[in-house]
């Protein structure tokens, strides 16, 4: 198979997945888990889509102050296994990893050993905070540079999730707002959608972004497009913003 | 997602292929080009144009027959 076809592979399993886990957070009634045992995965797209997710297979979870249920946590296992954290991953790359195993390890007891360095950026562990280093190059990114990596940590804006980039979004809402509505003046909704799941995340927190929030979200609804993806944002971005079931702080 | 897996099954690691693959989605860049609309005084100009040509005319009045 060539890399564009493994890639296409990917990308329509990350879809499925994140329609799924869509499904499951929009229809409040549906019992969980998510990831369900009879699409437990086997093949390799499967288990990059549970890798590529990550963070964001705990929604449905995390909304509901429920524990992930035990299926998901041996895809999660399985993938990781499949995928291990890589020395050359981005720094955004080790921060989604990083959530992911402290969520994955979040009031278990004994569950899914989780293969991952002891030590370095990316050790295992709780969310954790930055070091030094990292806080003042993060200080010193520009709006645009902060955009564009808090877009590609968006799934690490969820209720009940609290790191450094959390609170760097609450600090920073302004250069969110400005990303994003940049993202909505080139037309990049998936990217826009990222950075307003942010933004709600800041607002529920007590920050005051400077976008009208349910108006950008019923514009990128309307606009942004029929990936599965994208509308998982926007699902999280509203149920942060209506601060429903589980809503944090 | 169509074959169950049991949890005592191991995945396969993935190869150098498979891991460029799942980088790019995870490090999904924003949108590397930009269609939004641009100011353009021709297409200015040829709108006003437009709207001169078939802007409504006076009534004439009828002839007398």
């Amino acid at each position: 198979m060539s890399n564009a076809a493994l890639r296409a592979d990917y990308a329509q399993a990350v879809e499925q997945l994140a329609g799924r886990v869509l499904g499951v957070l929009r229809d409040t009634q549906a019992p969980l888990p998510a990831v369900s045992d009879a699409d437990r995965p086997a093949d390799t797209a499967a288990l990059a889509a549970v890798r590529v997710l990550g963070p964001d297979l705990f929604a449905p979870a995390l909304f509901r102050r429920e524990p992930l249920p035990q299926p998901d946590r041996e895809a999660l296992g399985s993938a990781l296994q499949a995928f291990p954290p890589h020395p050359d991953d981005s720094a955004e790359a080790r921060w989604r990893d990083r959530t992911t195993a402290a969520l994955l390890a979040h009031g278990t007891n004994g569950g899914t050993a989780v293969p991952y360095p002891a030590d370095g950026p990316g050790a295992f562990g709780g969310a954790g905070g930055a070091d030094a280093g990292e806080e003042a190059e993060d200080a010193a990114l520009s709006w645009q540079e902060r955009s564009r990596r808090m877009a590609r940590l968006a799934p690490l804006a969820l209720p009940e999730v609290d790191g450094p980039f959390q609170q760097r979004a609450c600090r920073h809402v302004r250069a969110l707002s400005r990303g994003a509505a940049r993202s909505l003046m080139r037309r990049d909704y998936p990217t826009a959608a990222r950075l307003v799941r942010w933004l709600a995340l800041a607002r529920s927190r007590g920050a005051a972004p400077a976008l009208d929030l349910p108006t950008v979200l019923d514009h990128l609804r309307l606009w942004g497009g029929g990936g599965a993806r994208t509308a998982l944002d926007l699902t999280i971005a509203g149920r942060l913003l209506a601060g429903t079931e589980g809503a944090p702080r | 997602m169509s074959v169950q897996m049991t949890p005592a099954l191991s995945p396969v690691r993935a190869g150098v292929a498979e891991r460029a693959a799942l980088t790019a989605l995870v490090d999904e860049p924003e949108a590397p080009f930009s269609d939004a609309p641009v100011y353009s005084p021709q297409g200015a100009g040829a709108l006003l144009l437009g709207l001169l040509l078939s802007s409504p005319k006076l009534p004439k009045e009828p002839r007398p027959s």
